[in-house]
């Protein structure tokens, strides 16, 4: 904000302010803001106060008000934006810019909503106040500059009269009054200012939910980043390293079956090399199936889901009743490694003899079911990767449920919705 | 033993074949895509298809579709399908209606050399060689209780029955005599209600017919 807007830059106020003042560019950025701001509000006046009385008048018909109202909307909008940037040019005030929607519409369901708003009862307030107190002030600084030229010029225009007043006691007049319009004009505007700042500036809430927004957006793509870059490594892996290694094994276990001649410390060599060989392998598509298995990528979450399950050394039954087209990607991603780590806790911790998981797609919400007959007792801050479902869950704006008492069974919840 | 090789990765591609020749079988074609395996069998006429199930152009299933399309052209041809992953579906599909020499297999299964040429041989033979994961993914879908009901011996002897092992090979991975495997061949079908079988391959049928109808869908 410009320092000069500030009502009399307090505390140092020198003969030299008081008379600088006059020819200061704050005084008549001021000035013109006011002048402008009673332009604009006598039109406001105009159009509010009769749009005001032509839906009141035209209440019976119903759709008179709903025009009106709807007209009452548009121009609100259209002066918000007007105003805020008249603030921010004349006064070098901090308002939002960009516009404000000026569709037309009388659909009732949206007047309501916007009249719901308090934001747009605060931006009418202003107009409306405006609308009066706009014209009142620019007339007040405008006034204290004509009195103040004309008393200070009453000198070089004698007037015959009966007045016995010397006109250089009107100069006087006149210099006090020009010496305090200056004054008169930035308080008017300050005070202006402070108004627009209140009812037309951004609430604190605008502030959050735009920083929120901007915060979920920016996570989002972090996430995606991260998917992609895990999708890169697994197809470079698939391509190169476990091609090779899957040519090596199955070279190793020629030279293992034909190579029965050899003395019994190279036979011993080259079984260890091929057992070697298969065990890496092995390793090696555990990791790629845990950055980003093929499966969920080519055929989706009901054929990821089921090799999952199969791998589980409990036996789990499973059911996915997933109708229509595939979820979004990072919601199948989130769903797949929810199963997945649930089943390796059900295995390493439960104690349970079986296990089922359920996925069912209701509405545009993933609802996953992972139950066991385990000991329960399964504690979220324990470490066991079930604040890691937890995070995953969150990350695509989920909710996790998990309900495991000592004794057991345990089950583990979860929402993903599938909005894309 | 004449055989034709689809698969894109030459490195595999070229594992195979060396495996194949180990195997003693005579490779006659090695192939990258569908559309070449076609052609090839139409023009060489072999006794088995090694085939991947992804293949150019789309990376998705045209080793699948294929091979049912051989299947129905050329039914003595035996079989298999070598997959990344496992997808029951496809297993299913393929094993539809004839079960006679088709095997469906994990990639990573080929490395495991002699147990590969093993399973090569029974499909060669007309047999059917499922991978173990196919069948636990079908046993995963179940819905129907009487599984439930299987003794986890029984258990045993239902997956290696539907991967397609014989009564003798059964009682061999389970140190069981021929009799004890019989019993428990028999009480699993009385437990799930199906007719008893007597030929092999009807059997894996059965039991593959039974889960499919019994899992999703």
């Amino acid at each position: 904000m410009d320092t000069a807007t500030t009502p009399a830059g307090r505390g140092r106020i020198g003969p030299l302010t008081v008379v600088g003042a006059l020819w200061s560019p704050a005084t008549w950025r001021a000035l013109t803001h006011l002048v402008t701001g009673g332009a604009i509000g006598l039109v406001a006046f105009g159009a509010l106060f009769t749009l005001f009385i032509a839906g009141i008048a035209g209440a019976p018909s119903i759709i008179v008000p709903l025009v009106a109202g709807s007209v009452i909307l548009t121009l609100n909008n259209a002066l918000t934006v007007l105003q805020r940037s008249r603030h921010r040019a004349y006064l070098h005030l901090d308002l939002p810019e960009g516009g404000l929607p000026l569709r037309f519409s009388i659909n009732p369901r949206k007047l309501l909503e916007q009249f719901g708003d308090r934001k747009t009862w605060s931006r009418l307030a202003y107009h409306s106040i405006g609308s009066v107190a706009g014209p009142i002030a620019a007339t007040i600084a405008v006034t204290a500059w004509v009195v103040g030229l004309s008393l200070l010029a009453a000198p070089l225009f004698p007037i015959d009269g009966p007045t016995e007043w010397n006109p250089f006691a009107f100069s006087a007049i006149g210099i006090v009054v020009l010496l305090a319009a200056p004054w008169t004009t930035r308080g008017l505007a300050a005070i202006d200012g402070l108004m627009a700042t209140r009812m037309l500036g951004t609430s604190r809430s605008d502030e959050l939910e735009r920083r929120i927004t901007h915060l979920a957006a920016s996570r989002d793509s972090t996430v995606d980043a991260a998917d992609a870059e895990r999708r890169r490594i697994e197809r470079d892996l698939h391509d190169g390293a476990q091609q090779r290694i899957t040519a090596l094994a199955i070279n190793l276990g020629i030279a293992r079956s034909t190579l029965t001649d050899l003395p019994e410390e190279g036979r011993r060599a080259l079984a260890g090399a091929h057992e070697e060989a298969l065990q890496a392998m092995e390793e090696l598509r555990d990791l790629v199936r845990g950055l980003h298995p093929a499966v969920l990528e080519d055929r989706g979450l009901d054929a990821a889901l089921s090799a999952v399950a199969a791998r589980s050394p409990v036996p789990v039954r499973v059911k996915v009743d997933v109708p229509g087209s595939r979820p979004p990607r990072d919601v199948e991603t989130v769903a797949y490694f929810m199963v997945s780590e649930a089943l390796t806790n059900v295995a390493r911790h439960s104690g349970a003899t079986k296990a089922t998981v359920d996925v069912s797609q209701r509405g545009s919400v993933l609802h996953l079911v992972i139950a066991d007959d385990g000991n329960g007792g399964a504690d979220p801050g324990g470490g066991t990767g079930l604040r890691g479902l937890a995070d995953r869950v969150r990350s695509v704006d989920g909710t996790f449920h998990l309900h495991s008492p000592e004794g057991g069974p345990t089950t583990i919840e979860a929402e993903l919705p599938c909005a894309s | 033993m004449r055989v034709v090789i689809a698969e894109d990765s030459v490195l595999l591609r070229e594992g195979l074949a060396r495996l194949m020749e180990l195997g003693g079988m005579e490779v006659i074609d090695t192939v990258g895509d569908a559309e070449a395996l076609l052609r090839s069998v139409e023009r060489d006429c072999p006794d088995l298809v090694v085939a991947d199930v992804r293949m150019p152009p789309d990376q998705s299933d045209e080793g699948v579709r294929a091979a049912l399309l051989l299947r129905r052209s050329h039914p003595d041809l035996a079989i298999l399908m070598l997959s990344q992953y496992v997808e029951e579906r496809y297993a299913v599909e393929l094993l539809t209606g004839e079960t006679r020499g088709i095997g469906y297999l994990l990639k990573d299964r080929v490395a495991r050399v002699d147990e590969f040429l093993d399973t090569l041989k029974r499909v060669v033979e007309g047999g059917t060689a499922l991978d173990p994961e196919v069948v636990s993914q079908l046993l995963v879908r179940r819905q129907s209780s009487e599984l439930d009901t299987l003794t986890p011996r029984e258990w045993e002897v239902l997956t290696h029955m539907a991967e397609g092992h014989s009564n003798g090979e059964i009682g061999r991975l389970l140190f069981l005599s021929d009799g004890a495997v019989s019993k428990h061949i028999s009480s699993i079908f009385t437990k799930l209600g199906l007719p008893p079988n007597d030929t092999h391959n009807r059997r894996v049928l059965a039991i593959l017919k039974y889960l499919r109808e019994n899992g999703k869908d």
